[in-house]
């Protein structure tokens, strides 16, 4: 598999909708909002119900929801007893994370200030450590091939789909986990973002909105896997759809602004159409990063133009973020998840919030009410092998561009 | 080695095994004869039940003392050989 798609054969998430992808995309679609008093909190995640004692204690709550997100993945996909139907050796994980176990790391810094060195808890490194979830994982699914993370801010677990894709087309793998995690809703880091002037002084998510003034943090994880598509078809896996390509691009002009024109970010988004051999004309979906802040929404909107030219306007595009909130390193993979559901779904769930676009702003966003995708879509005609075409766009600070293409 | 509070034997075994339950092994399935490997108890385990002795008794655990322990037995054993 040198090049072409990878088959998604299972999906799992965790986020402030509730646990799991069809509860994700299907609350989305109704137009429900899991964001209250200004963050995205997945109210109601009780790790014990799914976890053993031992294994609650020795985890962080962002490989909790890697870990829930990932069971659910292997059991769609149909990984007897959780395990891969594969060699061990030739089953891969890579997955995204921002800031990792930041809880316990400052936990045991104070514990540290107050009772020495002596008191801080032997597991503080195990626990905190950003690759805490794919070692994880691998005790539990039992896989031996490759694994490791991807730390590249919001852009963390789109970049580890891509290497997923890579991986596949490689031969370095016949299945890759791929995703991300992240759960950084402490005070210290909420307070950091805040004083960065990233985070909404409302409280409110309203992407691509007049309003917009900022993102709303938020928790979450999910979880895709990755099949080489002949050995997923050979087992008689069901296929959910295919991650067909990949691109990325840095911006290399501020830490955490995107640069306006879009030129970068849109060379993301063609470089990914590109390797999947689609046209901007074949695009019938885009999942924005949508952040709801000032700079993100206008820059992203211009990467569109850029990108797919007269198109962009035709294309229905909704933003995850807008009922879930931003989730930083799971970002990118939860809304890969919502993508890829809404093409099965045949529905474009709403961007909530959006009431009056933003000077500039003159994309069809979705607002309001949810959008049958375009008939062309679901029938497939014009399409290569009857398959509705989406965009999942992540965009981090730091600069880092990284958009997927997922088909269905 | 110095003791703060010198334990007795069975208060300390009492506290090895309070410890190893509240890391998450079964109760239920605490005897001698039961191994670390059945109550899911590693090396990480063995790392925390150490700082615990060495705060609460002043004991200094040596790592090196468990490497042929099998059993829950054993390593109550090699830890209760401290007191001597």
């Amino acid at each position: 598999m040198s090049e072409g798609s990878a088959a998604i054969t299972g999906v799992g998430a965790v986020t402030p909708l509730g646990i799991g992808a069809d509860t994700l995309y299907e609350r989305w679609r109704d137009g429900v909002c899991g964001i209250e008093d200004g963050v995205g909190r997945c109210d109601g995640f009780d790790p014990s119900q799914f976890m053993s004692r031992k294994q609650v204690r020795r985890t962080e709550r962002f490989v909790q929801f890697g870990t829930i997100a990932a069971r659910e993945a292997a059991d769609q996909a149909g990984w007897e007893g959780d395990e891969p139907p594969y060699d061990p050796h030739r089953v891969a994980c890579v997955l995204g994370v921002s800031l990792g176990g930041t809880q316990v790391l400052f936990d045991q810094y104070q514990t540290l200030e107050q009772d020495g060195a002596d008191a801080v808890w032997p597991l503080t490194i195990p626990v905190s450590m950003p690759n805490a979830l794919p070692a994880v994982l691998a005790i539990a699914h039992g896989f031996r091939g490759e694994s490791r993370s991807i730390a590249s801010a919001c852009s963390s677990s789109a970049q580890a789909i891509g290497e997923g894709l890579r991986m596949l087309r490689q031969d370095e793998a016949d299945a890759v986990i791929v995703g991300g995690a992240e759960a950084c809703l402490t005070p210290f880091i909420l307070a950091a973002f805040k004083m960065a002037g990233a985070l909404s002084r409302s409280g409110r998510c309203r992407p691509f909105d007049e309003r917009r003034d900022g993102f709303v943090m938020a928790e979450g994880g999910g979880i895709l896997i990755l099949e080489h598509e002949d050995k997923a078809e050979d087992r008689g896996a069901e296929i959910l759809g295919y991650l067909s390509g990949y691109g990325a691009s840095t911006d290399g002009y501020h830490l955490t602004a995107p640069a306006e024109d879009g030129e970068i970010c849109g060379y993301a988004i063609r470089s990914a159409l590109d390797d999947a051999g689609r046209a901007p004309e074949e695009v019938d979906y885009v999942n924005a990063h949508g952040t709801s802040t000032e700079a993100n929404d206008l820059a992203e909107t211009n990467a569109l133009k850029v990108a797919l030219g007269r198109h962009a306007h035709e294309i229905p595009i909704s933003s995850t973020k807008s009922v879930v909130g931003h989730s930083i390193g799971g970002a990118g993979a939860i809304e890969a998840i919502a993508t890829l559901l809404t093409l099965r779904g045949g529905v474009v769930p709403p961007t909530v919030g959006l009431e009056v676009p933003g000077e500039d702003l003159d994309l069809n966003y979705v607002p309001g009410d949810p959008l049958p995708l375009p008939e062309r879509s679901t029938n497939g005609a014009g399409n290569r092998a009857g398959r509705a075409v989406a965009l999942s766009n992540s965009f981090a600070f730091g600069g880092h561009n990284a958009v997927v293409v997922i088909e269905a | 080695m110095e003791l703060k509070t010198p334990p007795s034997a069975e208060k300390m075994g009492a506290r090895i095994l309070e410890a190893l339950v509240e890391f998450g092994a079964d109760p239920e399935m605490m005897s001698p004869e039961a191994t670390l490997e059945d109550l899911e108890i590693d090396s990480l385990d063995m790392f925390e039940l150490a700082q615990i002795l060495h705060q609460e008794y002043g004991i200094e655990v040596n790592p090196d003392d468990f490497e042929d322990v099998k059993t829950l037995g054993d390593a109550q054993q090699v830890l209760l050989g401290y007191l001597k």
